[in-house]
This record gives C-alpha cells, structure tokens and sequence, in this order.
C-alpha cells in the first residue's frame, strides 16, 4: 500500500506516514508469524473436543494413541504405565546412549581411558553415564513387570497372542542390549562378566562353539568382540527392537487395549439393543 | 462372586471376556466386535488428550526427575582396567544373568545355561496357546482364587528352591559323592564296568558322574517339582481351569527368577560359597 506521503509526519487519516506504515509492519509481521507457526501446529491449543481429538489425529508422536479412552483403562492402578515406561526408558537411554557416542572409542587401548574421562573429566559426563546405566537397569525390571502384569491381567490371550509373543522377543532384546552394552566400559566387571555370559552360550549341545565364536570372533574377549558388541549395542540391537516395538505397537491399537474402547452389547431376544442410547443424554464427556 | 453378566430372562448376552469382579462394568469384547452407536462410545470414554497424555507427560517427568537424582548421587561401578590374566573372584554376570549362574552351580552347563532358559522362552512365548480361557481379562489376578493360586505358587517355590540350593552346599556335593562311590573302594564299584561300551573305566566313570549328576538328576528334580506343584494345586483348588494352573506355573517362575537372582547377587561369594545375605563375604551388590 504505498502512499505518498511526508516522511515523518501523520497523516490526517491516521494511515499514512511512519505511524501507518509501523502499524502495517506489525499487522504484517503477526500474520507472518502466525502463518510459521500454523503451518507447525495446524489447530491451535486444544480445547474443543473436535480440537482435542484432531491434536491427537494430526500429530504423528501422538497418533498412536485412540481418540477417546474409556477411564479405567486409563487407571495407574491397572497398568501401572509399565509398557509406556518401558518405552519411555528406550527413548532416554537412546538419547543419553548417543550423547556418550561422542566421547567413548570403542577400541581396547582407548574404551577403558574415554569411560573415565566421561566419568570424571567431562562437565555432567557423569550425569550422562549415570543416568544411562541406571536407566539401563531400570527398563530391564520395568519390561519384566510389565510381563506380569500383561499375564495377570490376562491381557495376552486372544486375539492378542502374537502380541504376547513379540512381547517375549522384545524382553530377549532388552536383555541383549544390556550385555552387550556391559562389556564397553572395558573393565574387570564388564570382561569377566561377557567371558561368563558368553561361555554359557558356548556351551549350547552342537553349535555352541561357532555361535561362540560369531558373538566373540576370538577365543578370548579382545578387541573383537568389543567391536562387535558396540556394533550390536548401538544400532544393531535398537533397529531390531524398533521394528518389534513398532509392531507391538500395531498390535496393541488393532487388537484392542485390554480394557479398551469397545463394550458389552446386550440384545434383547426381540433383536433390540439394550445397550445403546440409554446414557447418550447431553454431550460428549470431554 | 455373582456379576452384573448373569442375563435376565429374555436377554441374549452376546459377550465374550467377562471379567467377574463384584461392581466392575463387564468389560469388552474384542476389537472386532459389533460397533455399538456413537452415543454409547461417547457416553463412556474420554478425550485422550488430556487424560491420558497429562498422565504420560507427568509419569515421565517425575520419573526423569527421579532418575537425574539418583545419577546426581550414585555413581555407576568402574573398576580397574580389563585384564585378561587376573580372574576376579567371584566373577558374577550381570544381575539379570545370575539366575542362570546360580542354575550352573547346579547342573550341566548345557543343561543351565542353553536348554532351561530356552524351554523357559519357549513355554512363556506359547501361554497363550496353552489358555485359551475368557475369564477375568482387564482384572488383576481374574478373581479372588486367582490370587490365591499366585501366592501360593510364589510360597511353594521359594521354598522349594531354597531346599535345593540349601541341600547342595557345597556345591558339586552331589557329583563328589557319586564320584566317590563310582571309583575303587565306592560302593558302586562295578557300575563303570557294566557301561564299557562308553569306555575304559576312567571315562566311564567320568561319562556316568556327569551325565546323572549332572543331566538326569537336575531334570528329574525339576520335573518333579513342577509336577508335584500342579498336582498340588488341582488338590487344593477344586475344579482348576487352565487359565488358573497357567497361573500357578507362571507365578512359580517368575518366583524362580526373582528367588534365583537374589541368591546370585546377594549370597554367593568367593569361588561362589553360599553365605547368608548378612555375611559380609558374600559378594553384595556385585554386577550392576
């Protein structure tokens, strides 16, 4: 909108002149902004239910989640949060794991020394590697828990078998990622604790020794095997519990949460539905 | 335990999965089931955003919250540099492993080490192909009897493992004494003799020693056990579904498991003596 007017001066309008043409900035300057972040977080703070429910529906994070839950499947009393903490676990030890990358060499001069230096040199390296072995630990005891109540609860039986069963393959997983993140510290503890764990397997009736062998790649735990396990703790491992995950995931929404959204439907013999309609008075509980 | 599912005179009940448990609504049948109308759906649910996600969020937060303490006041374990000339004494494997050390001490490496946690992975992964029952699902334990299978599972094995584990110190006492009595002198003198197709006598003994201390012996114990439990419980609970013996025999490992660990982290020592948890030569919180 250029307007010919005096510089500095305002016009008698209230539109023209260094005033306007401030108040035109701002004006252009909120629309712009808007645009960036609308073009983000398309619907605006969720407050409506048609808000509430397209926050969930337009965003890829929270998109695993159904729409509406009914309350006591939601109950911290029923599951505990296990399986999300599980997750949620995975999530922090990958990002306190990657973090560590950048300090830690995975060779045998040189593993033992980056440790330390994380350990005592490096400003909240401890921190970071405490946070990621205690962490380590504490998805093992919650996947376990979390086994348990998935049984107790009888949330495994069908359809939900194979969901069961990939469950049982997720907990070897967990299991496997954290011997073979024990070894790289390179200490006593973690190389007799490998040398132990994996005489075990060796010890497997026929293909013990190569299976041995493939794990290690030597006859003793040395550089090899500390490659190797690195390579399986930092991304072999967690792209193989990714994709489980994803499908356990799947699983859970297609099949159903145990005490999920769908409900008892009780037919007259008249072929009424006695279920429906009998609580729909008012609107929807938010 | 009477529940609102017993129908009126009239009325089909087209359900499965109904949990008994006196109040609770019946609860759902499988994702695949009939729709119902809106109006009942909405009648009963809630938005996830925000009931569910505020729970998420504030369960992470107060457990990073949590988890950044503990790291600000316990430092993980480092010890000396990886020397592959100097065995440490007791050399344990990671917590979660030292079930199945503790099993080694016990029998065949094979034995402990491959074939048991295997069946074990196995007979977990195939449950719910063993029950194909319907009751109790989205409740606790399904019913009250379901939490008495539980506990008494739990009871029963952890006393029973700690009979065995107890009976077998020292370690290998089993083996010495058949060894003994396998040799000259033992009162099983000629039995190697008997076996020569295995071999002269040395190797015979050592083949005979190993596979029934070792092989026959575990097997049979565990068999038993796990037998002895189900007969147990199909005398104590009248009328046992499947669904409530996967539940005894679930509870008995998971015992197993969380019994087993402790004795590996806190009772074994020194070339893995048992010491009670209060001796301060057993090794303690070694493996973390």
């Amino acid at each position: 909108m250029a307007r010919a007017t005096s510089p500095g001066g305002t016009g008698a309008a209230g539109s023209g002149g260094m005033r306007g043409r401030l108040l035109r900035a701002r004006v252009t300057g909120q629309e712009t902004l808007r645009d960036i972040t609308g073009s983000i977080i398309r619907n605006g703070w969720p407050t409506s239910v048609r808000g509430r429910s397209l926050a969930i529906m337009n965003s890829v994070f929270l998109h695993l989640h159904p729409i509406r839950t009914r309350p006591d499947a939601i109950k911290m009393t029923y599951t505990f949060g296990l399986g999300g903490l599980s997750f949620f676990l995975f999530l922090l030890l990958t990002l306190t794991g990657v973090l560590l990358m950048f300090y830690y060499i995975p060779a045998v001069p040189t593993a033992y020394q980056t440790i330390k230096d994380i350990q005592e040199i490096q400003p909240f390296g401890y921190l970071l590697r405490n946070m990621h072995r205690w962490a380590a630990h504490a998805m093992v005891i919650m996947v376990f828990l979390h086994m348990c109540r998935v049984f107790y609860t009888g949330s495994f039986r069908a359809p939900r078998q194979f969901n069961w069963v990939v469950g049982i393959v997720l907990l070897v997983l967990t299991f496997l990622l954290s011997f073979t993140g024990y070894l790289l510290p390179w200490d006593q503890l973690a190389i007799w604790a490998i040398t132990v764990g994996t005489n075990m397997v060796g010890s497997t009736p026929f293909l013990g020794e190569t299976i041995r062998f493939l794990l290690v790649g030597d006859y003793t735990v040395s550089q090899n095997a500390l490659l190797r396990f690195y390579t399986l703790h930092v991304i072999g491992l967690p792209l193989l519990l990714s994709v489980f995950l994803a499908v356990h995931f799947w699983r859970i929404r297609k099949d159903g949460f145990s005490r999920g959204l769908t409900f008892t439907t009780r037919i007259s013999d008249s072929g009424e539905n006695l279920s429906a309609g009998a609580r729909s008075a008012g609107r929807a509980r938010e | 335990m009477a529940t609102e599912s017993r129908p009126a005179p009239g009325v089909t009940i087209r359900e499965r999965n109904v949990a008994e448990q006196k109040g609770a609504p019946v609860l759902t049948t499988s994702a695949r089931s009939r729709p119902v109308s809106p109006a009942a759906v909405e009648a009963d649910t809630v938005q996830v955003w925000p009931h569910l996600v505020v729970i998420e969020f504030l369960g992470a937060v107060v457990f990073t919250i949590n988890l950044i303490l503990l790291s600000t006041l316990v430092n993980s374990p480092l010890e000396e540099l990886a020397n592959g000339d100097v065995t440490p004494n007791p050399s344990k494997a990671p917590w979660y492993f030292l079930n199945l050390q503790e099993l080694l001490l016990h029998m065949n490496s094979a034995l402990a080490g491959v074939i048991v946690p295997t069946v074990a992975l196995i007979g977990l992964a195939a449950i719910p192909y063993f029950d194909k029952g319907t009751r109790g699902l989205g409740v606790w334990f399904y019913n009250e009897r379901g939490r008495r299978i539980t506990a008494f599972s739990m009871i029963y094995t952890t006393v029973v493992l700690g009979f065995l584990i107890g009976f077998d110190v020292p370690q290998g006492r089993l083996k010495d004494a058949l060894s003994t009595s396998l040799k000259k002198g033992g009162f099983l003198e000629g039995v190697p003799g008997m076996f020569s197709f295995l071999g002269d006598v040395p190797t015979a003994t050592g083949i005979l020693v190993e596979g029934i201390a070792g092989w026959i012996i575990p097997t049979v114990i565990m068999i038993a056990f796990m037998i002895l439990l189900v007969v147990i419980l199909k005398r104590m609970f009248k009328g046992l579904t499947t669904s409530e013996l996967v539940i005894g025999l679930f509870s008995a490992f998971v015992a197993t498991f969380v019994v087993l660990t402790f004795v590996g982290t806190f009772m074994r020592g020194g070339g893995m003596t048992l010491y009670m948890p209060w001796d301060p030569r057993a090794a303690g919180v070694v493996g973390h």
